[in-house]
């Protein structure tokens, strides 16, 4: 008699609360096959969360290093462009230099290497995205003065003062014709080279920083990305220039002119040799950004793929669900309508 | 003289029956009361005659079962709540405004930053991801103390009801003993006392003792006596600020705490003992983690002079100069702030967050002098690396121990989630229970209406054949009167 007995309250309360709960889990199945992801992450994951968060925090890491990398890019694709800018210049002057007669170099090589070494210091005074391409870490100052101007560049002062101490005249003047092709081989190589040492270089001519750009391009690898105008090429390069426009080339006896366009042959060729060396680390730069970006790429795929068995649900599974659970919801609605006709009254 | 003795029975058969149907409808009127439980109707044998006594279905066990379950669930459906709180605020992993989001997002900033560190809007970023860290931060802190206050002020009304429900108690326990001195029908009384025991039962979890004369005796579920022929007085004094790390007042029975740490017989089950939980343990636990990711970052951040002095970098303890003690470091993921030095908010300059010397000259790591060497990545770099280094933090028992800052603000995610799926699962599966035991204890004690009206044409043929009876023993009577 008593295993038999049902409360009223409880036969017409056991279709209605699992309706309820039907119910809930039908909004839960809906919200999942619409994002394929689960409806409460927390709790689904519970503790996993932290790896879900340190895989989102890898993944916007990679996004950003990605956007960082086409900057990069950018400076790394103006610098290209200016070295070879400046190795182009430089081979020019050379040849120019070697195809001119003696007579011609005094003046014709002289005022081209004026122009120049005009167009080094504004090449190496380039800027892209608003920083100086080759200043090192002094990105937001322009790295060189340029050599002629008013009032006369410290540059410009140092060589004509080592000029005079040398040889007691200005380079130019008249009383330069007097200078032996050992006295000027000895200024070249001695006074006038120190010139252009790295110390000397960065109080006269360059306010760069001797250190370049070190960028992350990938999340543990760094690359040099930047050239600095202290760099020897560049000096070099210069001093090429200088000793063909800025020493009176023409004022000097053939025989020391010489010794000065075998010098400045030597040292645009050095130079060239070291312009295409930048470019060749540059370029291995670039090249490394490249294969970080595809590198990372792949990470990325991997890293969604791998969010995506940790969050994610299987539609086709939730679809199911939600026609399963519409069709137990059915169900129980259709029960609580019968149990309404269920009453001994309505038959007596 | 059996005649009139037959009559007399008949009499009281339709006595019976009248007082059964009457039952009967009471129960049917009783049928959608959940704590109503039923009538039933005994019929004794008197002197020839019948009479009938009225008793009610009731299952103790399974009762107990229900109240147990009530408690249970109150309990920790109160932690649930709680944390479905915290976990809105900044748990979730999605969340980006989260502290373990955020802090991603800052050192993906500071890398940036490093990659182009003469970019002042690059630097002005990793600022401003600064500001929204030391914010979620605040925020995390915020929404621990409003869960513990809140917490506080339902334990208020908590103990408010239990002193109230047991004043009704009292008045229904009365009338329970005085029914059953004067062998009254007390049934309804039970039913009231029974009614007012779950809903005392959702507020602290407790046990019942019958005792004799129909007088009840609570106790809590930790021992300590809570109703004993009268009301014992339950009383919290409010705390109107809890302070972090501060746990707030015991619950007092007589005097006697029964929550927090220096109880003798702490609660185990109900809203109460939930709240108490949350309030003293489980909030302030997040609120610990919180904390030391906040010590972790000062440390990070910290600058340090060429003569081994170290001093508040980015961050700062409200913006004190010196380096946070601890752990624990109480407080501090409130009290964290950006140094005004680089706030450019506050009049400061973003280079600073480049070149160091946020503390002074002399903490100053560019090498290159003030306005130049502007490109200068180390200090970004190693700020940036220095989320990823391992640090040594002891929040509690939890999650001690070394992580890189960035693991430890992702575990931490991941603590409050264990938490929050422990408790949902915990609730769900006591909120199955409690409704498998009221489901068992309805069907014991509850109604069921066909039955009854099944019941009433059962009475309602007895009545007629005692009607039949006396109209038939008045025939005979009359006959034996028109003889005479």
């Amino acid at each position: 008699m008593k295993t038999s007995f049902i409360s009223t309250q409880s036969l017409w309360n056991a279709p209605r609360t699992g309706a309820a709960r039907l119910q809930a889990e039908l909004a839960k199945a809906n919200e999942e096959v619409v994002t394929g992801t689960h409806a409460d992450l927390g709790l689904a994951l519970g503790s996993r969360t932290a790896v879900s968060v340190a895989l989102r925090r890898q993944r916007t890491d990679l996004d950003a290093i990605t956007q960082d990398n086409a900057l990069t890019s950018l400076r790394l694709d103006a610098t290209q462009a200016s070295l070879q800018t400046m190795r182009e210049g430089a081979d020019k002057t050379l040849k120019e230099l070697l195809a001119a007669t003696v007579e011609q170099r005094g003046t014709l090589v002289a005022a081209a290497a004026g122009e120049r070494l005009v167009a080094l210091a504004s090449t190496l005074n380039g800027s892209s995205g608003g920083q100086y391409l080759f200043a090192g870490l002094n990105a937001q100052e322009a790295p060189l003065t340029a050599y002629a101007g008013s009032p006369p560049s410290p540059a410009r002062t140092a060589v004509e003062t080592a000029f005079r101490t040398a040889f007691g005249v200005d380079p130019g003047s008249a009383g330069a014709s007097a200078i032996t092709p050992a006295q000027m081989a000895a200024f070249l190589d001695g006074a006038f080279a120190n010139l252009f040492a790295e110390t000397a270089w960065t109080g006269t001519w360059s306010d760069a920083s001797s250190r370049t750009i070190q960028s992350r391009i990938a999340p543990d690898e760094t690359a040099e990305t930047s050239a600095t105008a202290n760099a020897a090429p560049f000096r070099t390069l210069a001093m090429a220039y200088v000793m063909a426009a800025g020493l009176g080339l023409a004022s000097l006896s053939t025989e020391t002119q010489a010794v000065v366009t075998d010098r400045i042959a030597a040292r645009l060729r050095e130079a060239g040799a070291g312009l295409a060396g930048i470019e060749a680390g540059l370029g291995t730069s670039q090249a490394r950004i490249k294969d970080a970006e595809s590198r990372m790429a792949a990470q990325k795929t991997l890293l969604a793929a791998r969010l995506g068995e940790l969050e994610g649900v299987d539609p086709a599974e939730a679809k199911t669900r939600i026609d399963r659970l519409t069709t137990q919801i059915q169900m129980s609605y259709s029960l609580t309508a019968q149990l309404r006709q269920l009453n001994l009254v309505s038959y007596l | 003289m059996g005649l009139s003795l037959a009559l007399t029975t008949a009499r009281s058969s339709i006595q019976a029956n009248a007082a059964q149907i009457a039952v009967a409808s009471r129960n049917v009127a009783g049928a959608s009361d959940p704590s109503y439980s039923r009538k039933i109707a005994a019929v004794v044998t008197l002197n020839g005659g019948v009479r009938v006594a009225v008793a009610r279905a009731s299952d103790v066990a399974l009762y107990t079962r229900m109240l147990g379950a009530t408690s249970d669930l109150a309990g920790r459906d109160a932690v649930l709540n709680g944390l479905q709180t915290l976990q809105r605020t900044l748990g979730t992993a999605e969340n980006a405004t989260s502290p373990a989001a955020s802090l991603g997002a800052l050192g993906t900033a500071l890398h940036s930053a490093a990659n182009k560190p003469d970019d002042p809007a690059l630097l002005r970023a990793a600022v401003e991801r600064a500001r929204d860290l030391a914010r979620s931060l605040a925020d995390g802190a915020a929404a621990v103390q409003a869960v513990r206050q809140e917490a506080d002020g339902a334990m208020t009304e908590s103990v408010a009801r239990i002193n109230g429900l047991l004043g009704q108690f009292d008045i229904a326990n009365r009338a329970v003993m005085t029914g059953t001195a004067l062998g009254r029908d007390v049934t309804d009384d039970l039913d009231t006392r029974d009614r007012i025991l779950a809903s005392l039962s959702e507020e602290i979890g407790l046990t019942t003792q019958v005792r004799e004369g129909g007088d009840v005796a609570i106790y809590t579920d930790s021992g300590l006596p809570l109703f004993d022929r009268g009301p014992r007085r339950v009383s919290l004094a409010p705390t109107p600020a809890l302070a972090a790390g501060v746990a707030g007042a015991a619950v007092m029975i007589e005097g006697v705490p029964v929550t927090g740490a220096g109880s003798p017989m702490p609660l185990q089950s109900g809203r109460l003992a939930g709240l108490s939980l949350l309030r003293d343990k489980t909030a302030p636990a997040y609120g610990a983690q919180l904390d030391e990711i906040a010590r972790g970052l000062v440390l990070a951040f910290r600058e340090r002079a060429a003569d081994g002095t170290e001093r508040a970098g980015l961050f700062t303890n409200a913006g004190s100069a010196l380096l946070p003690a601890g752990p624990p470091a109480t407080g501090l993921a409130a009290a964290l702030r950006l140094n005004p030095a680089v706030d450019p908010q506050g009049g400061g300059s973003v280079d600073l967050l480049r070149d160091g010397g946020m503390a002074g000259g002399a903490y100053r790591s560019n090498p290159a002098a003030a306005g130049s060497g502007t490109a200068y990545p180390d200090r970004l770099r190693a700020l940036a690396g220095a989320l990823a280094q391992a640090q040594s933090f002891d929040p509690g028992p939890d999650l001690r121990g070394t992580a890189s800052l960035q693991d430890f603000a992702a575990s931490s995610v991941g603590w409050l989630e264990a938490r929050r799926k422990e408790a949902s699962e915990d609730s769900d599966a006591h909120a199955t229970l409690l409704s498998r035991a009221s489901e068992a204890l309805s069907n014991a004690t509850g109604v069921n209406t066909d039955d009854e009206t099944a019941q009433t044409l059962k009475l309602e043929q007895a009545y007629a054949a005692s009607a039949r009876l006396i109209a038939l023993i008045d025939e005979m009577l009359k006959t034996l009167i028109n003889a005479v």
